[in-house]
C-alpha cells in the first residue's frame, strides 16, 4: 500500500520543486498531519542538500526500516518533504490535494495513531566483570542531532539463561549497569525516549555480551556522599593497604551527545589516598550536578571503577542544624523552625521541599513522640498543662532518594502555662486606661482654666490698654487701680484699725473704688478725686510693701 | 544592556520568584542564567552590528498559553546545545560558561522530573503550528547562521543578544504560568 503512494510521485515530484525550501532559509516545518507516521533511515547517507535536508530521524511511514534496503536519501526526501507542506510555499488548494493523496494512500487504519515513531538507537557494549558499559548513539545519524533532540534511553536486560527481565529507565549513554554476575551472558535491548512527550521509540536489536571473569580486586562499594559540613565521599572496601583514587565529572557532559570519558577529572586531594573517604569540596566550584567514582589499587593492579554516585549541589546542600523558637500556650506549644542558609540564593524549598522531623518528650519521662511537619511554623497540641516539654527538630528532604537529614537542633524546653498573653494584655490596658485618665484630667484642667479665662476674667486689664493710656499719671492710675484694690483690702484692715483712732474719707474712697472696679476705667468723674488720694495711697502701699 | 535597565528586571524576577511555589518554578535559575550570559563575553556589540540578522523568532507559535513549561524545556535544551558547541570563543570567561551549562543542565533535569509527573502532553491538532517544531526550526536557523559566519566572535555576539531576548521571553512566560 505504501509503495502505491510512489505512483503518485509524479504529482508529488512536481510539487517537489515548490516544496523544497531554498537552501539559505531554515526549514520551516508545518504541522504534522494527524496520523502520519515516520520511521528513520539508519542507513541514510550524510550527504544532503544544504538546509533542505530532512532530519534523518523522520522519514515517511513505510515498511520497517531495518528490513528494507534503503536507497540514498534522495528517493526518500521527496516523499518525506511532501508530507511537510510549509505553509508559505503551498497554496491551500494544493495543500488540500496533498492531504487527500495522503489519506487515500495511507488508509484509515494508519491514522488511528497520532505518534511519530522514533527509530532504534545504535548500541555498543563493553563488558567488565560485574558490569556492562553501554554506549548509545541517538537514532539516525550523528549529523541528525542538529535538531538537538535530547533523548534519554531505557533498556531491558536479562540473563541469557533465564527469562527474568529487568527494565531500567533514564539511562544515559556511557552508563554502567552494575551488580551483575561475572562470566555470565547478558542480553539487552535499548530504546530511545523523548522525556517530555513521553514517547518511546522502537527497540534496538538484541545484543548479548559475556561479562568477564572476576577481577582480582573488587571495586569499592556503597559509595555515598556525606554533606553535613563539607562534601565528603565515603565508600567501603574489604581489603587493607589499598590506595584509592577519586574522580568527578560535571554532570552536563552527559547531556552532550559526544563521548565524555575524557572529561573525568581526578580530585586533587584524593589521588592516592589510603583512607576510605575523600573531601572533594574544593572541586565543587559551580552549582550543579556532579558524578563521582572511586577506584582501588594495590600498587600493581587497579580495580574497575565503582558505580557512579550522582551528586546534586541543590539536594546535598551543606545544611547546619536548624534552630527553634518555642512559645507555650494553654495546652500546646507553638514552634517556629529557622533553617540556616535557606534564604540564600537558591532556596531549597522550591523544588526540593524540606520537611521537618520533630521529636518531643516530657522532661520527666523518656517517651519520645515523633512527628513530621511540612511548615516552619506549627503547633504541638494536646499537651498536659503545667508540664515541662522538650523538643528537638531536624530538616529532611521530601525525597525518597535522600534519607539523610541535617543534624538535630538544640533541645529547647518549655513549660505549658496558661495563656500569658492575656495577662500582659490586661496590664497594658490598665496602663493605657490610667494614662488616659491622667490625660483627660489634665485636659479638663486646661479647659477649666480656659473657661474661667473667657467667662470669668481676672481684674487684670488687657495689656494693650497700656497703649491707649500713654499718659504717665493715667498709667499710674491704671497700675495703681489694681494695687488700689489690693491696697484697699489691706487698707481696709488698716482703716479698721485706724478708724478707731482717726476717721477720714479714705473709707469712702476705698468703698467707692471697691464697688466700681470695672467702672474705674470708664468713669471720668472719679478720676480727679482719686488723684489726690493716689499719692497717699502710693506711699502707704510702698510702706506696706517694704514691711 | 546597561546594568540600570537590568536592575528593574532583576527586581521583578526576584519578587516573582518568592510568590511562586510550584515544583516547576525556574524563575530564580533563569535569572542566574541571564546574568551569566550577560557577563561572560568581553566583546562589545558595536563593531559587530553589521552582522546582525533577523532570526524570525516564531512569535505566533509562542502565543499558545498551554504547555508553557514544555516550551521552556525546549528552549533551554536548544540553548544548551548551542553553548555546548566546542566552537565557542576562547576569549569568553570559561568559568562562567561552565556555570551557565551546569545551571541549564540542572534546570533541564528538574523540568524533566517535574514534567514527568504530569499528564501526557497531547500533540496539537491538525492545522495549528506546533510550537516545539517551530522552535527547533528557529534554533536550527541560529546554528546555521553561526556555521555560515564560521563561528566568528561577532556572530557569537549577535547570537548572544538573541538568546538574551529569549531569556526575557521565558521569564515572561514563566511568570504568566505562575498566575
Amino acid at each position: 500500500m505504501r509503495e502505491g503512494s510512489g505512483g503518485s510521485g509524479k504529482g508529488e515530484g512536481a510539487e517537489r520543486r515548490r516544496l523544497l525550501p531554498r537552501p539559505s532559509q531554515p526549514l520551516q516545518l508545518g504541522s504534522l498531519p494527524r496520523g502520519y507516521q515516520f520511521l528513520p533511515t539508519p542507513g541514510a547517507s550524510a550527504k544532503e542538500v544544504g538546509a533542505s535536508r530532512v532530519p534523518a530521524l523522520f522519514t515517511k511511514w513505510g515498511p520497517r526500516a531495518a528490513s528494507e534496503e534503503r536507497s540514498p536519501l534522495e528517493n526518500v526526501t521527496p516523499r518525506a518533504v511532501a508530507t511537510l507542506p510549509p505553509a508559505r510555499t503551498m497554496s491551500s488548494f494544493s495543500r488540500a490535494a496533498v492531504l487527500v493523496l495522503l489519506v487515500a494512500s495511507g488508509g484509515l487504519s494508519h491514522f488511528s495513531r497520532a505518534a511519530a515513531q522514533i527509530g532504534p538507537p545504535e548500541v555498543q557494549l563493553e563488558a567488565e566483570d560485574t558490569s556492562i558499559i553501554i554506549n548509545i548513539s541517538p537514532p539516525g545519524t550523528i549529523n541528525s542531532s542538529m535538531w538537538a533532540t535530547h533523548f534519554t534511553y531505557s533498556l531491558v536486560i536479562w540473563k541469557n539463561s533465564s527469562s527474568v527481565e529487568e527494565t531500567r529507565h533514564t539511562v544515559y549513554s556511557g552508563e554502567k549497569i552494575n551488580d551483575l554476575l561475572p562470566e555470565t551472558t547478558y542480553c539487552l535491548k535499548v530504546r530511545a525516549r523523548l522525556p517530555i512527550q513521553k514517547k518511546s521509540g522502537s527497540y534496538s536489536p538484541t545484543l548479548c555480551i559475556n561479562t568477564t571473569a572476576q577481577h582480582k580486586l573488587p571495586r569499592p562499594e556503597n559509595v555515598e556522599v556525606d554533606a553535613v559540613n563539607n562534601y565528603i565521599l565515603k565508600w567501603n572496601y574489604p581489603y587493607e593497604n589499598m590506595n584509592f583514587q577519586v574522580q568527578y565529572l560535571l554532570g552536563y557532559y552527559k547531556r552532550i551527545p559526544s563521548d565524555y570519558s575524557d572529561k573525568w577529572k581526578t580530585v586533587s586531594d584524593c589521588k592516592r589516598i589510603v583512607s576510605r573517604h575523600c573531601d572533594f569540596s574544593e572541586e565543587i566550584t559551580t552549582d550543579g550536578i556532579y558524578y563521582l567514582r572511586v577506584q582501588a589499587s594495590n600498587g600493581t593492579i587497579t580495580s574497575f571503577w565503582s558505580a557512579e554516585r550522582k551528586f546534586d549541589t541543590r539536594i546535598h546542600t551543606r545544611r547546619g542544624p536548624p534552630s527553634i523558637v518555642v512559645k507555650p500556650h494553654k495546652d500546646s506549644l507553638s514552634v517556629y523552625i529557622n533553617v540556616p542558609g535557606e534564604s540564600e540564593k537558591k532556596p531549597t524549598s522550591q523544588d526540593y521541599p524540606l520537611i521537618y522531623e520533630v521529636i518531643y518528650w516530657e522532661n520527666a519521662s523518656n517517651i519520645e513522640n515523633k512527628m513530621i511537619v511540612k511548615q516552619k511554623l506549627f503547633e504541638v497540641s494536646d499537651l498536659k498543662p503545667l508540664t515541662l516539654y522538650c523538643l528537638k527538630v531536624r530538616a529532611l528532604l521530601d525525597n525518597e532518594k535522600s534519607s539523610k537529614g541535617s543534624q538535630f537542633s538544640n533541645v529547647e524546653c518549655s513549660k505549658i502555662t496558661p495563656d500569658e498573653p492575656k495577662k500582659t494584655w490586661i496590664i497594658v490596658i490598665c496602663f493605657i486606661f490610667v494614662a488616659g485618665l491622667i490625660f483627660i484630667a489634665y485636659g479638663l484642667k486646661r479647659l477649666q482654666k480656659l473657661v474661667k479665662y473667657v467667662f470669668y476674667p481676672s481684674c487684670k486689664p488687657p495689656s494693650n490698654m497700656d497703649e491707649w493710656f500713654s499718659n504717665q499719671p493715667l498709667k499710674n492710675l491704671l497700675v495703681t487701680s489694681e494695687e488700689q484694690t489690693e491696697s484697699c483690702i489691706i487698707e481696709k484692715a488698716n482703716i479698721i484699725v485706724l478708724e478707731e483712732t482717726n476717721q477720714n474719707g479714705k473709707n469712702d474712697v476705698c468703698n467707692k473704688q471697691d464697688n466700681h472696679d470695672s467702672g474705674n476705667y470708664s468713669n471720668e468723674d472719679e478720676t480727679s478725686s482719686n488723684k489726690m488720694t493716689e499719692e497717699k495711697l502710693e506711699q502707704e502701699t510702698m510702706q506696706l510693701e517694704t514691711v | 544592556m546597561t546594568s540600570w535597565t537590568f536592575l528593574p528586571v532583576a527586581l521583578v524576577l526576584l519578587f516573582s520568584s518568592t510568590l511562586c511555589s510550584l515544583g516547576c518554578d525556574l524563575t530564580q535559575g533563569l535569572l542566574e542564567d541571564f546574568s551569566l550570559l550577560h557577563q561572560m563575553s568581553p566583546f562589545s556589540l558595536g563593531p559587530c552590528w553589521k552582522d546582525r540578522t533577523n532570526f524570525n523568532f516564531p512569535k505566533e507559535a509562542m502565543l499558545q498559553r498551554e504547555n508553557g513549561t514544555v516550551i521552556v524545556h525546549e528552549m533551554l535544551q536548544q540553548i544548551f546545545t548551542i553553548f555546548s558547541l566546542s566552537a565557542t570563543p576562547a576569549a569568553w570567561n570559561q568559568t562562567q560558561l561552565m556555570q551557565l551549562l551546569s545551571g541549564l543542565h540542572q534546570q533541564l533535569e528538574q523540568l524533566e522530573r517535574c514534567l514527568g509527573q504530569d499528564v501526557e502532553w497531547e500533540e496539537p491538532s491538525l492545522g495549528s503550528v506546533n510550537p516545539r517544531l517551530a522552535l527547533k526550526s528557529y534554533f536550527q536557523g541560529i546554528r546555521q547562521y553561526l556555521q555560515g559566519k564560521e563561528y566568528s566572535h561577532c556572530a557569537w555576539e549577535i547570537v548572544r543578544v538573541e538568546i538574551r531576548k529569549i531569556f526575557l521571553f521565558m521569564n515572561k512566560l514563566t511568570r504568566n504560568l505562575m498566575n
